[in-house]
């Protein structure tokens, strides 16, 4: 099975608005990614509007914390760094299909650093939308749910295959990070 | 997309051939967990000091050095698989994390084809490649793939005949 690391509702409601509403703020305009149809092979995978959120704000400093907490109680991984923080908005019709954080470039090969470990956030009420599952994939049995409510964390390696379900109603919000590392020996 | 390092048709035919005629004196055992997902494929251990698992660790440390660069200090028992109708393997992989994994664990898996594919139908090796087509590294006889013990995999359903292959898992240190 797939292996994770995960707290449930660990970041308070309010907390988890005041993030939602810091994230959307004075920080420039969300950018699509993908329509979720066709085009460009971004297109028909993944639909969903992302944004960048600098290092140097305390979410980051927070989510790294968490990252680096899973890693000393399970993965014990050799993590040195971290890219931004991505806070991901997903409306209706939103998804991200299966796939991995690992960035593999021709050939099979990899670039140092790499992503050892990939952290996923769900910062909205369960309330708020329907659909937009997070799950991990786990070959011919039923896929792991691992995000369980509204400020949840999960963790897990980067090299897994995990998606989002499509969005059929109202909106989801979510922040993903990525820790990184020399190469896995 | 799927990171593996292969050979296409390496081991000539006779070879595949002596390796399977040789092999399959020794005594095995059916695997029968979970039916519906792995199929009953008859499983023989092959020992260390067969000049086969030699060869084919051999495969496993040169694909290391050249794409994956693992700390890789042993290997477990080599298997020798043979698949018959209806047999299959679902999608899994050979490293299972349960979170308490104590060394040496499986970091590399190795996979031969050593049957002609006219002496069967069904029976692809494939690696999951999440929203992608799968890949399908093997499809000659002779031919080894080396790949990551966490990448899913799967053997389809044999429709007819039979189907022989070799598996080796290289092992070391958990992943840092």
């Amino acid at each position: 099975m797939a292996r994770y690391y995960s707290w449930d509702n660990i970041i308070s409601k309010s907390e988890c608005e005041r993030i939602i509403d810091d994230c959307k703020s004075d920080l420039g305009e969300i950018a699509q990614v993908g329509n979720g149809v066709g085009g460009s092979t971004v297109d028909k995978y993944r639909k969903t509007n992302i944004r960048w959120i600098d290092n140097d704000r305390l979410i980051a400093k927070l989510i790294y914390g968490f990252v680096r907490e899973a890693n000393d109680a399970y993965f014990h991984y050799n993590i040195t760094n971290h890219e931004q923080i991505q806070f991901g908005e997903y409306s209706t019709g939103g998804n991200y299909n299966y796939h991995q954080d690992t960035i593999i470039l021709e050939r099979g090969i990899e670039i140092s650093p790499t992503r050892k470990l990939s952290v996923s956030v769900l910062l909205s009420d369960r309330q708020d939308f329907e659909g937009g599952e997070f799950v991990m994939y786990n070959g011919g049995k039923e896929p792991l749910k691992p995000l369980k409510g509204q400020g949840s964390i999960v963790v897990f390696d980067s090299s897994d295959f995990h998606a989002v379900e499509p969005v059929t109603f109202g909106v989801r919000h979510s922040l993903v990070m990525w820790a990184t590392g020399p190469l896995f020996t | 997309m799927s990171r593996y390092w292969s050979w296409n048709k390496i081991i000539p035919k006779e070879e595949c051939e002596r390796i399977i005629n040789d092999l399959s004196n020794i005594e095995g055992y059916r695997g029968t967990q979970e039916k519906e997902l792995y199929g009953k494929i008859y499983i023989r251990l092959v020992s260390g000091n067969n000049l086969t698992t030699k060869l084919i660790y051999g495969f496993a440390h040169e694909a290391n050095d050249s794409l994956f660069h693992y700390e890789i200090t042993d290997h477990e028992q080599m298997q020798f698989i043979e698949y018959g109708i209806d047999d299959r393997l679902q999608y899994h992989q050979d490293l299972v994390y349960d979170g308490l994994e104590v060394a040496p664990v499986r970091k590399l898996s190795v996979s031969v084809l050593l049957s002609d594919p006219k002496d069967f139908e069904g029976g692809e090796f494939e690696m999951y490649s999440g929203f992608k087509e799968p890949t399908k590294p093997l499809t000659e006889q002779g031919s080894i793939v080396v790949f990551d013990s966490k990448a899913y995999h799967g053997i389809t359903p044999i429709t007819s005949g039979v189907r022989y292959s070799l598996v080796l898992w290289a092992t070391g240190p958990l992943f840092k």
